[in-house]
């Protein structure tokens, strides 16, 4: 684990070279609003890494930025070691393209096509990006409902499932996908509480599994169990970045103090 | 329907005429309201001028006006191209003029339908890496069919009436039949019933067909299976 947030002279170690993510200095400016000031930050290969911060603190917008959803205004973009460039050209169209489906992204509001079924939903894009079979795509899909434990739901319509429900297909068609990074934009907080945990329960086994993982989440206590790394964002900047233990027990910065507290309340350490 | 005071199969094939011209026209202006909403999106700004100068006259023209401005402008630029007299078939003029008519007010139908389609279906697609095509043919066309179809049933009644207006340039089609036999019949009460009624049977057949459409296009959104 590698991470840094100052701007400019950033040395990368050589194991961070062909990390299966690496950020330099990423800005995001909407007019003249900076959302991100220069964000940097490498994922090794398994590193499961929280991103906290209260709201408009650039948490989603890093994550969008990351697969392009808004193209940043500035700094670089690595995937397993290669530059992604966006750019008017066909060639760029393409790249970007190409980064998105090795970058699975699963979106608050769950986002699944309300007008396919579930596991149409699923096979999509492997079969018109990936370019796999019908059958093969249907046989992979049935296997990632069993595990998100919806196979009895594959032919119903979004509309007739829970939120619960909905997000758990939508990360088994992110898994459909086989991506090298996992980006979660605050997967949970648009659930009833009673069905956060089932959501969380998929992607504490996904971290088991060793996958590599980006989380935006203001679940605390699942951000502290499930991750080795957390990072603290404050108005688009990285204010404070640990492994959980440390980071919680010890806070540095006042700002993730006062988020702690608001947070947990008296029990903030 | 030899009945009629033999006029039933004139009538008969006049009415054919009116549903062959509505339903091609139908699908032609479908095809131009498309590309007119696609127009109207284009990053290219003199494209988006266009596509608003094409929305804005057609719209602002009273469609018997541009049937004839079409039939016989086409007239006088197919003559001065070939240089010599070219007369313009009725179905093709009437065709065109219709496609184009049909095609403004569906370019404004499609522009707020695909406006409706919540931006996270195509976040979504685009986030799983799909092209731009797969993403209109998966995700986008399937779900702006939902919300244009009201607003191209409202549009096809029209069409379908409109038809009439193209007698005027010599189409052989419902209306045009009926003014003939009501003419030389002197009888005309009866045929223009007649005429009515076909006009209405067409537009209540197309309503339930569309509510049958609409319906189809709720499957997955609806909660009642």
């Amino acid at each position: 684990m590698h991470t840094q947030s100052d701007n400019g002279q950033f040395q990368p170690l050589i194991s961070d070279i062909n990390a299966p993510l690496r950020v330099k200095n990423l800005k995001k400016r909407f007019g003249t609003l900076e959302v991100l000031k220069g964000i940097s930050m490498t994922a090794q290969r398994g590193d499961v890494i929280s991103i906290l911060g209260s709201s408009g603190s650039g948490k989603s917008t890093f994550l969008r930025c990351l697969n392009f959803l808004e193209e940043p205004t500035e700094g670089e973009i690595w995937i397993s070691g290669r530059r992604v460039r966006k750019g008017g050209s066909l060639a760029g169209y393409q790249a970007v393209n190409a980064l998105r489906a090795r970058l699975g992204m699963v979106f608050q509001h769950f986002n699944l096509w309300s007008c396919k079924t579930v596991l149409e939903n699923i096979i999509e894009a492997p079969i018109h990006v990936l370019g796999i079979s019908k059958r093969e795509a249907c046989l992979r899909a049935e296997e990632l409902l069993v595990k998100v434990g919806l196979a009895d739901k594959r032919n119903d319509y979004p509309a007739h499932l829970s939120g619960g429900q909905q997000q758990r297909v939508a990360i088994a068609r992110a898994l459909a996908m086989q991506p090298e990074i996992l980006l979660f934009d605050e997967p949970t907080s648009a659930l009833d509480p009673e069905l956060v945990g089932e959501v969380l329960k998929v992607i504490r086994a996904l971290a088991d599994e060793g996958r590599t993982m980006l989380i935006a989440t203001h679940e605390l206590g699942f951000a502290r169990q499930v991750s080795n790394h957390i990072v603290f964002l404050h108005q688009g900047r990285i204010e404070e970045e640990g492994n959980p233990g440390k980071l919680f027990s010890e806070p540095s910065s006042p700002r993730f103090k006062q988020f702690l507290s608001a947070h947990f309340g008296e029990r903030g350490q | 329907m030899t009945e009629l005071q033999g006029f039933g199969d004139q009538i008969a094939l006049g009415a054919f005429t009116t549903l062959r011209t509505a339903c091609t026209s139908l699908v032609l202006g479908i095809g131009v309201g498309l590309c007119g909403a696609l127009a109207k999106r284009s990053r290219v700004q003199i494209i988006r001028w266009l596509a608003d100068c094409y929305t804005t006259l057609v719209r602002g023209v009273p469609e018997l006006l541009i049937i004839l401005i079409l039939y016989f402008g086409g007239t006088v630029a197919l003559t001065t191209m070939f240089g010599r007299y070219v007369e313009v078939d009725a179905f093709a003029a009437g065709v065109f003029a219709l496609t184009i008519v049909f095609g403004a007010y569906a370019t404004e139908v499609f522009r707020a339908a695909i406006q409706a389609v919540p931006s996270g279906q195509i976040e979504a697609a685009q986030a799983l890496g799909l092209s731009k095509f797969w993403m209109w043919h998966l995700v986008i066309l399937p779900q702006m069919w939902r919300y244009a179809l009201p607003g191209l049933g409202n549009l096809w009644l029209t069409l379908l009436k409109d038809t009439a207006l193209i007698s005027v340039v010599g189409l052989e089609d419902l209306m045009r039949k009926t003014s003939i036999a009501a003419g030389s019949t002197h009888d005309p009460l009866t045929f223009y019933s007649i005429a009515a009624g076909l006009y209405l049977l067409f537009t209540s057949v197309s309503l339930i067909g569309l509510t049958w459409l609409e319906r189809r296009s709720d499957r997955g959104v609806r909660f009642a299976k």
